[in-house]
């Protein structure tokens, strides 16, 4: 058999097919907006450090789009994902010190689980471009294990239960411009790596969907539980990632559980990813616009800002109805219980996404004003221009619900005032509130607690700290030399020596070796 | 007169006259005197060889008169290596000594200086003798001959330890030789014959003459120091003057070695002698750990060379357990252990002179006190490193020739056992060789040594040139095959391998 | 004969650097860089010969029967060659390194005659010569390990050999035993000893004899106890020597053994590869865990060399083509990546005393060279992209999992993981502000900076280049698609 992988793997291949262009623009457009809100916002002598880690995380992450296999795929996910370090741990405080290596621990673990992933597929197809490895997945001789990494991997990146820590714990330090990079574009990687090795719209082993359905769920309705405990705006916003990527993984599963729903899965996967990218870059600029801003000003901002949650919530009219629209019908079309009971389900876990975002505004209006440099009440150039840039990704969200094919676009619009699904994308927030207030109500000041009830990143802090403390640098054995005087055994075979080689004892054994060879030899 | 045919007798002369011209030379010519027969006694030893190369062994008879009444010289391919290795390890212990000695002496003559040429000389012409008697009463001659110049010799030596040394080797000789003596006498009643050839021919199933060659061997055994018999031989070997231990344990063990390959392997049938053959072999075995352990454990050098003589001693007698399956696997096995005393002989004498070095440079051999050797005198170093590397018997020194030979022939015959011995043995060498060396290595310790004015050529490089040897004599084994194949064993068991 | 030139020139500069004594250092630096850059030459000429498929070979006579053969193929020539042209970069680092060390003459003299045996090692055509300079290996690193004469140094020398010396015994049995039942065994690509493949019981003791002895050098774990303790050589002998060519000859040894004189068909039906496999399995992880937790930043590097070289042996102990170029491939990126680290941590110590990780703080600001370098190779040793170390890793977990070994695949990738765990703190420290100010300093010497600047890009270009013919990993590809018959690259 001809074996193409040692020739091909050391030659890069790039394409540019929907799934690419879609991905790579909206990464472009994050990064790039993202970038440029970095550059006004950040103190020009932290400026050359911070981008020597920014471009490179960008050019891997607007690369990633477009790899056509399995080494470039890699390649740009190794290059976005490592130097992403950079930002996390940028305000050297060891609070992002510790984030970064929490970070770099969780990203070290889903690039080895996606590396073996690659492998196994590759190995399996005898090549390396990835809609070969995407084809040979569901029939591989280790199809379970390859499967499993897969999801793994990616799901590490998506913040699935478990790894959804990870997300807050890392946005939590970084930089406004480069979270928002982060929430918004890196971890729609996961997404896009999904999208690419899962045979979405094909038979595929039994099981599959039903375990990404409800790893999904989990996540979906667990980020959300955890989110809701926590006590700053970031931390809600990573937690609310995490659930709004459970959602995708719904759409996922829903997808592998049965070939007929896999165009609805995928159209529904890009459509989250792009709306919400979009949304939760908008949100975390946002964030940082209102914490520097006062006044007038702030109350401008914060009203700006219920654009992108409501977005998030999926009201009508907003990009993320359209992609619950889409949502929707790829679980509507799978056939089976469990994609019912998720769609059952969607409902509520826009309850819990529409309760984030109102514990976001809570906590975001609770936020001291930042000092540190000019506000914009206070009329310091760079924050006007942080203004506009967070203005024209309003703008983009804003614009993002008419970016689908028309007739698409067009049908979702019409739901959208259908007095059924209007209701449907209505009460979730509705009963959100009506919770939120209750809460308020019952527990007065709870909100306020600093300290809350999950610690920021849970199990991966945990984690972390436990291998951290591990990790600590043991010293070199200090090795002694020297040798002394023989004692011991060398002393006694010493002795042993001397005592042959006494006259007498020489003589009497040397009758004695000549008597046994004498006896011997007659 | 055919001076080609005379040439074992040229052999043995040589060197006897030239003892007798030192002796009347005096002091002051000896040396030159001396160098010059070393010089003289390779051509003919060469020739020899170049001879039984050619035509194969030859017998010579003097004044004509054969056997069992006539002295009969016989040279085969053995013994021409023998000799050959004599020679030359005999030229540069000669060379060495020269300076050893104005070293040690100054301008004034000094005790034991004149004696030394003449001794020397004398135990050479004994030593060939011995390599080239076809009878075994003559050996006893050569034997009593070499083991009294050899105890002469280690006296030389200034002190009470070395007279001490040399009255106990006085009396290992003596025993030797009188147990020696007593087999000949018991073989000559059983067999009516002392030449090797016709006694060959004429031994039959006999309880006097199996008893006779049994003490005969035994005899042997304790003159080439096999454990448990080596009581006299490290006190001997490390108390003699530097030159002196040199040859002793170089040449002089070799040359009962080789008697006792001779009546094994000449005289005897094959297993005339029982089990005796896979005694020794333990024997052997016995010795290369212990004297390896007993040189790990030494404190200064020459004792630590003296020991390690007695552990490579022990691998010659490897040979005679594996001499039992014949065929391949002993001529395999003789050409390892012939390679096996060749390598050792340079590379001991090397050592043993540069130990003389060390003592003379630096007033003492303590291993413990000779950190930094390897910048002050780094000749030294690298003799005994060199030297070592044929010790432990890795590649490409002649002792990895004879390992590797010998562990063939072991594993070939299926007893494996000898080869692991022989691997332990090398791996015990490794330690006591770089113990040593490691010594030499280390940094000075802040006080300076003393540094004599001893730094001349032939002190320092004569030992490198043996260690070199040694270590390059990988290349000398096709010759040595050749010698070997020019010995009547050999050429029975159908040349060697493969 | 121009195969015994990588050999021979070598010694001959080694000798000439004994002869030239401790004060000729003008003389003796032309000696060596001539000798070294001569010598790649001649190996890059063996090379291109190889590649066309005209393999030189030659052979001595040693002992009656016994020659000693040496083979310039592409397999050996890859070792040779990684060994050779390092040596002429280690030199010039060495000048620097060395600048005021005693014994200098002693040292670049020993060095020279460890390149030599190295060369003979990869040139060997069978057994017996890979033994032979195997063991002139062991002696020719000896003095460079004890160097500096110091009683740690001495300790870890003993150490050394105590390991080298049992390993080369074991080595020594096993041969004699091999050749005592199949002959002299010519190293054939696919295997050499079907004759003889029905003595199952003698083969699988020989094949443990062998893959211990070379296990030594190799540092599998149990075995490993030496390489730790040898970091207490000057830099340019842990870079080269424990980084390259000594441990690299144990690693080569097992290719030679697994693909060469087994085969890899007999080593899987005698079930012996598997044992090896686990072996290198667990020194991996062994190694790599260990690592994590060292303070000393050489013996990081030394247990990380130690997890690494298993990825060598594993590689060929897979039994699986793919794996198997993977695994010569990691022979050739692991030397250009971790010459590079040991370069740097030898910088590090002797232009600004930092031996231990707890003091690497800010060091980034402060040799922005020396560590960039020092994080390519460590990206690659990673086996991140595009670094050279990926495409090893790529071949061997693809390799493994292609003959359905995926917990090899696993542990690959595990091990990457660690690499980082382990790897990731000097990069990070080096990012992170000093916590005291440090004194103003700079790059080291320009001949140790230059050096770690070229083998530091060398981790990314053979990376980026791994496609084109000649990288090594076509090389490793060429050199072991023989052993696989029926197995083509292509």
């Amino acid at each position: 058999m001809v074996d193409g992988l040692v020739r091909a793997i050391g030659s890069g291949a790039f394409l540019a097919d929907d799934l690419a262009v879609t991905f790579g623009v909206l990464f472009s457009a994050i990064w790039g907006i993202s970038a440029l809100y970095a550059l006004v916002t950040v103190p020009s002598d932290e400026r050359g450090r911070l981008f020597a880690y920014f471009v490179p995380a960008a050019v891997g992450g607007i690369g990633v789009a477009f790899a056509a296999d399995a080494v470039s795929f890699y390649l740009c996910f190794a290059l976005m994902a490592l130097p992403s370090w950079g930002l996390v741990t940028h305000p050297r405080t060891a609070e992002a010190h510790r984030a970064g290596t929490a970070y770099l621990g969780v990203t070290v673990l889903g690039e080895a689980l996606l590396l073996a992933a690659l492998m196994l597929l590759a190995a399996e197809a005898k090549s390396i471009h990835l809609a070969e490895l995407r084809g040979a997945l569901a029939a591989a001789e280790h199809a379970g294990v390859a499967f499993a990494l897969v999801v793994a991997a990616f799901g590490l990146k998506l913040g699935a239960i478990g790894a959804s820590g990870a997300l807050p714990l890392t946005y939590g330090t970084a930089p406004a411009g480069a979270a928002s990079a982060l929430a918004g574009a890196t971890v729609k990687v996961g997404v896009l790596g999904l999208l690419r090795l899962l045979p979405l719209g094909e038979v595929v082993p039994d099981g599959w969907g039903a375990a990404v359905i409800v790893l999904g769920l989990l996540t979906a309705f667990g980020a959300a539980a955890l989110g809701v405990l926590t006590t700053t705006p970031k931390a809600v916003l990573g937690y609310s990632s995490a659930s709004q990527m459970g959602l995708v993984l719904i759409g996922i599963g829903a997808g592998l559980a049965d070939p007929a729903a896999g165009s609805w899965a995928i159209a529904a996967a890009v459509a989250y990813s792009v709306h919400h990218g979009l949304a939760k870059a908008t949100l975390f600029l946002g964030e940082d616009v209102v914490r520097h801003a006062t006044g007038h000003f702030r109350r401008l901002a914060l009203a700006a800002l219920v654009l992108p949650a409501l977005a998030l919530v999926g009201a009508p009219l907003t990009s993320g109805f359209v992609a619950k629209y889409a949502l929707k019908h790829a679980v509507h079309d799978a056939a089976g219980a469990l994609p019912h009971l998720a769609g059952t389900l969607l409902s509520w876990a826009a309850v819990g996404t529409a309760l984030l975002m109102l514990r976001f505004f809570v906590l975001l209006m609770q936020e001291p004003v930042d000092q540190g440099a000019g506000t914009v009440g206070g009329a310091a150039a760079p924050r006007r221009a942080a203004a506009v840039l967070w203005a024209s990704m309003l703008a983009l969200v804003a614009g993002a619900a008419w970016l689908w094919p028309a007739g698409w676009a067009a049908d979702a619009a019409h739901s959208a005032f259908d007095p059924t699904s209007l209701f449907a994308a209505t009460w979730p927030g509705l009963v959100a509130l009506a919770a939120a207030l209750l809460a308020r109500r019952l527990a007065r000041g709870a909100v306020r607690l600093r300290e809350g009830i999950v610690p920021p990143g849970d199990l991966v802090a945990g984690a972390t700290r436990v291998v951290s403390a591990w990790l600590a640098p043991v010293p070199a054995p200090v090795i002694a030399g020297g040798r002394t005087r023989a004692t011991g055994l060398p002393r006694m075979l010493l002795e042993a020596e001397g005592f042959w080689t006494v006259w007498a004892v020489a003589a009497g054994v040397f009758v004695v070796v000549a008597v046994v060879l004498v006896l011997v030899a007659a | 007169m055919n001076l080609v045919a005379h040439l074992p007798v040229i052999v043995i002369m040589m060197p006897l006259i030239g003892a007798s011209i030192a002796f009347v030379a005096g002091p002051r010519r000896a040396p030159l005197v001396t160098v010059a027969t070393a010089v003289l006694t390779i051509a003919p030893v060469a020739w020899l060889g170049a001879r039984v190369l050619a035509e194969g062994p030859t017998r010579y008879e003097i004044g004509g008169w054969g056997g069992p009444l006539g002295i009969v010289l016989v040279a085969d391919g053995l013994s021409a290596a023998f000799l050959g290795l004599v020679a030359i390890v005999g030229l540069g212990v000669t060379l060495y000594a020269t300076g050893y000695y104005r070293v040690a002496t100054g301008s004034r003559p000094g005790p034991g200086h004149g004696l030394y040429w003449t001794l020397w000389l004398f135990m050479w012409s004994s030593l060939n003798a011995l390599l080239l008697t076809g009878d075994v009463f003559n050996v006893y001659v050569c034997l009593e001959l070499v083991g009294l110049s050899a105890v002469a010799l280690v006296t030389l030596a200034e002190g009470a330890e070395p007279l001490r040394a040399a009255m106990r080797y006085l009396f290992a000789s003596i025993l030797g030789a009188m147990t020696y003596l007593l087999g000949v006498a018991l073989l000559y009643a059983a067999t009516g014959v002392l030449d090797m050839r016709m006694l060959a021919d004429s031994l039959g199933p006999s309880v006097a003459a199996e008893t006779g060659l049994a003490l005969m061997v035994a005899a042997l055994l304790l003159k080439t120091a096999l454990v448990p018999m080596h009581f006299w031989l490290p006190t001997a070997h490390a108390a003699a003057p530097s030159p002196v231990s040199a040859a002793l344990s170089a040449l002089v063990v070799k040359g009962s070695f080789f008697v006792t390959l001779r009546l094994f392997l000449d005289v005897m049938p094959a297993g005339y002698l029982g089990g005796a053959d896979v005694l020794i072999g333990v024997l052997g075995a016995v010795a290369i750990v212990w004297g390896s352990i007993q040189a790990l454990l030494q404190e200064r050098i020459k004792l630590l060379v003296a020991y390690s003589t007695v552990a490579q001693v022990g691998y010659l007698f490897l040979l005679f357990p594996l001499a039992r399956h014949g065929g391949e696997v002993l001529s395999a096995a003789l050409l390892g252990v012939l390679v096996h005393a060749l390598a050792h002989a340079f590379a001991k004498s090397s050592m043993f002179l540069a130990a003389g070095v060390t003592l003379k440079r630096f007033g003492h051999d303590r291993i413990a006190d000779l950190p930094g050797t390897a910048r002050r005198a780094p000749v030294i170093a690298a003799t005994f490193a060199l030297a070592g590397v044929t010790m432990m018997g890795l590649p490409p020194s002649g002792g990895f020739g004879a390992k590797w030979l010998i562990a063939s022939a072991a594993l070939a015959s299926g007893e494996w056992w000898w080869a692991a011995v022989v691997l332990v043995g090398g791996l015990l060498a490794s330690a006591y060789m770089f113990r040593l060396l490691a010594v030499f290595m280390a940094a000075p310790g802040g006080r300076p040594l003393p540094v004599g004015g001893v730094r001349t050529l032939r002190t320092e490089w004569v030992p490198l040139a043996l260690a070199a040897a040694s270590f390059l004599l990988v290349l000398a084994v096709p010759l040595v095959t050749r010698l070997a194949e020019a010995s009547a064993v050999v050429a029975q068991a159908g040349g060697v391998v493969p | 004969m121009t195969v015994w030139l990588p050999v021979l020139l070598p010694v001959l500069v080694g000798v000439t650097t004994f002869l030239l004594g401790e004060t000729r250092e003008r003389l003796r630096v032309l000696v060596n860089l001539a000798g070294a850059v001569l010598s790649s030459g001649v190996v890059i000429a063996l090379v291109v010969r190889a590649y066309d498929g005209a393999v030189a070979g030659s052979s001595v006579e040693m002992l009656p029967g016994l020659a000693l053969s040496l083979e310039a193929d592409l397999l050996g020539l890859l070792f040779s060659a990684v060994a050779t042209v390092l040596w002429a970069v280690t030199l010039v680092y060495a000048f620097g390194y060395m600048a005021h060390a005693e014994n200098r003459a002693r040292f670049f003299g020993f060095f020279a005659l460890c390149i030599a045996s190295a060369n003979g090692v990869a040139l060997s055509a069978d057994l017996l010569g890979l033994f032979v300079f195997y063991e002139l290996l062991t002696l020719a690193t000896y003095p460079l390990v004890v160097h500096s004469g110091t009683d740690e140094a001495l300790v870890a020398g003993r150490r050394y050999l105590y390991y080298a010396l049992s390993g080369g015994a074991a080595l020594l049995l096993g041969v004699v035993w091999l050749y005592a039942i199949a002959g002299t065994v010519p190293f054939t690509p696919g295997g050499a000893l079907g004759a003889v493949a029905g003595r199952t019981g003698e083969l699988r003791a020989i094949f443990a004899l062998l893959a211990g002895g070379f296990g030594v050098k190799a540092a599998l774990v149990g075995l490993h106890r030496w390489l730790p303790g040898a970091m207490v050589a000057p830099a340019p002998v842990s870079a080269l020597l424990h980084a390259v060519a000594v441990v690299k000859a144990g690693a080569f040894g097992m290719v030679r053994l697994v693909n060469e004189v087994y085969g890899p068909e007999l080593a899987t039906s005698l079930g012996v590869a598997q044992p090896l496999a686990a072996i290198a399995a667990i020194t991996i992880l062994f190694g790599s865990i260990v690592a994590l937790r060292q303070d000393d930043i050489k013996r990081r590097l030394a247990y990380s060399t130690i997890a690494q070289l298993s990825y060598i042996t594993l590689g060929v102990a897979l039994c699986s083509p793919l794996a198997a170029v993977g695994a010569v491939a990691h022979l050739a990126h692991h030397a250009v990546m971790k010459i590079t680290m040991f370069f740097s941590a030898g910088s590090l110590a002797e232009t600004h005393h930092i031996k231990r990780l707890s003091a690497l703080d800010g060091v980034g600001h402060l040799m922005p060279a020396t560590m960039a370098s020092f994080a390519a190779a460590s990206f690659g040793l990673a086996g991140i992209p595009p670094f050279a170390g990926f495409f090893s890793k790529w071949p061997l977990g693809a390799g493994a999992a292609e003959s359905g070994q995926v917990w090899a695949t696993l542990l690959f990738v595990t091990s990457g993981a660690l690499a980082v765990g382990y790897l990731a703190p000097f990069l990070v420290r080096a990012v992170r502000p000093a916590a005291a100010a440090r004194e103003p300093g700079a790059e080291s010497d320009p001949r140790m900076l230059w050096p770690i600047v070229i083998v530091g890009a060398l981790s990314l270009v053979l990376g980026l280049l791994a496609g084109v013919p000649g990288s090594p990993l076509d090389w490793a590809a060429r050199a072991v698609a023989p052993s696989y018959a029926g197995w083509s690259p292509w």
